[in-house]
């Protein structure tokens, strides 16, 4: 997808197919880690790891137009190869909310790999300094699609010029 | 960089950044017989600055593309996005340049206010003005069977002047 859609997970938006349960804990420092659950008997598919975290601050991009943030991110599993993060960022500026969505790939190597991701501002008012709520989330499938994870985390971040 | 942001590359992609002219050589015409469908390759650059079109209705960017000659039509959207005075002017545009195995450069009309590619509504936009804009924009093809694809996607910063 070109431009993926605006998708907004929900706070515990698991997204489990083939019918496996998935759990999620939170770890120290707003980091979000996600482990599907073992596969019962007659599965063949492994668990998913993965987690995520969001960095402390953001950077204005294009006065504001949009903002990087820095996204700390790992997945593994025997037959996952890549997956998709994406963050969404809501900051109350003057006169209103601005929002925006960024995203990106990752390769699903079990080592932690950190990016910047551009959110780009929605329809509405521009990001300025200040601070934002994070929601953001890694979500990845083995390559049958028979089985996925998907691990959220919020965060409250810092933007700057 | 341990995985890409914001720029994705497909299977083959180059990105000519700053505008210049692309010249690059992309996979043979089609396949032969009894071989696997050769890689689809895509290119694309978002060239600054870009120009406003009544008085910020929309804005005129030179975007400079290419796909393999072996690939479809394929879809090619830029999104740009600006700060106006606290409010963001953003809009889209659209072209399917065709696949020739060489690049193409030419001019996009981003219109503020439209639709999305989906065809959602991206809801009311302020007017595009002088300053500086966040261009994302994504170039996909695939054979004509689909059985391979390639999705390349850029985000730079430009200009936007009168």
């Amino acid at each position: 997808m070109l431009f993926s859609a605006r998708v907004r997970v929900g706070l515990v938006g698991l997204v489990v197919a083939g019918g496996a349960a998935a759990a999620l804990a939170l770890g120290p420092a707003g980091m979000a880690v996600g482990q599907s659950s073992p596969p019962t008997v007659g599965q063949s598919s492994p668990p998913i790891q993965a987690q995520i975290q969001v960095g402390s601050h953001g950077t204005l991009v294009a006065n504001g137009a949009g903002v990087d943030v820095s996204v700390t991110a790992s997945c593994s599993g025997p037959l996952v190869e890549s997956g998709n993060i994406s963050i969404t960022l809501t900051e109350a500026v003057k006169g209103g909310i601005a929002s925006g969505y960024g995203g990106a790939g990752i390769d699903c190597t079990g080592t932690t790999q950190t990016t910047e991701v551009l959110v780009i501002a929605g329809s509405g008012k521009a990001f300025t300094k200040g601070t934002a709520v994070a929601n953001a989330n890694i979500d990845a499938c083995t390559v049958d699609l028979s089985f996925c994870t998907n691990t959220p985390v919020q965060a409250t971040i810092t933007i700057k010029k | 960089m341990l995985f890409p942001a914001k720029t994705r590359v497909g299977l083959v992609g180059l990105v000519v950044a700053g505008g210049a002219a692309a010249a690059i050589a992309l996979g043979p015409a089609g396949s032969a017989v009894g071989q696997a469908s050769q890689p689809v390759q895509v290119q694309l650059a978002v060239n600054s600055p870009a120009t406003l079109v009544a008085k910020g209705a929309s804005v005129d960017v030179s975007v400079t593309a290419g796909c393999s000659a072996n690939a479809a039509p394929p879809l090619l959207v830029v999104e740009i996005v600006e700060n106006v005075n606290g409010n963001i002017a953003l809009g889209y545009g659209e072209a399917a340049p065709p696949c020739t195995g060489a690049s193409h450069t030419f001019d996009l009309l981003v219109t503020a206010g439209d639709t999305s590619p989906n065809g959602t509504s991206v809801g009311p936009s302020a007017p595009y003005a002088k300053g500086v804009a966040i261009a994302n924009a994504s170039i996909s093809a695939c054979t004509s069977d689909g059985s391979t694809c390639a999705t390349q996607q850029v985000q730079p910063v430009i200009t936007i002047k009168k």
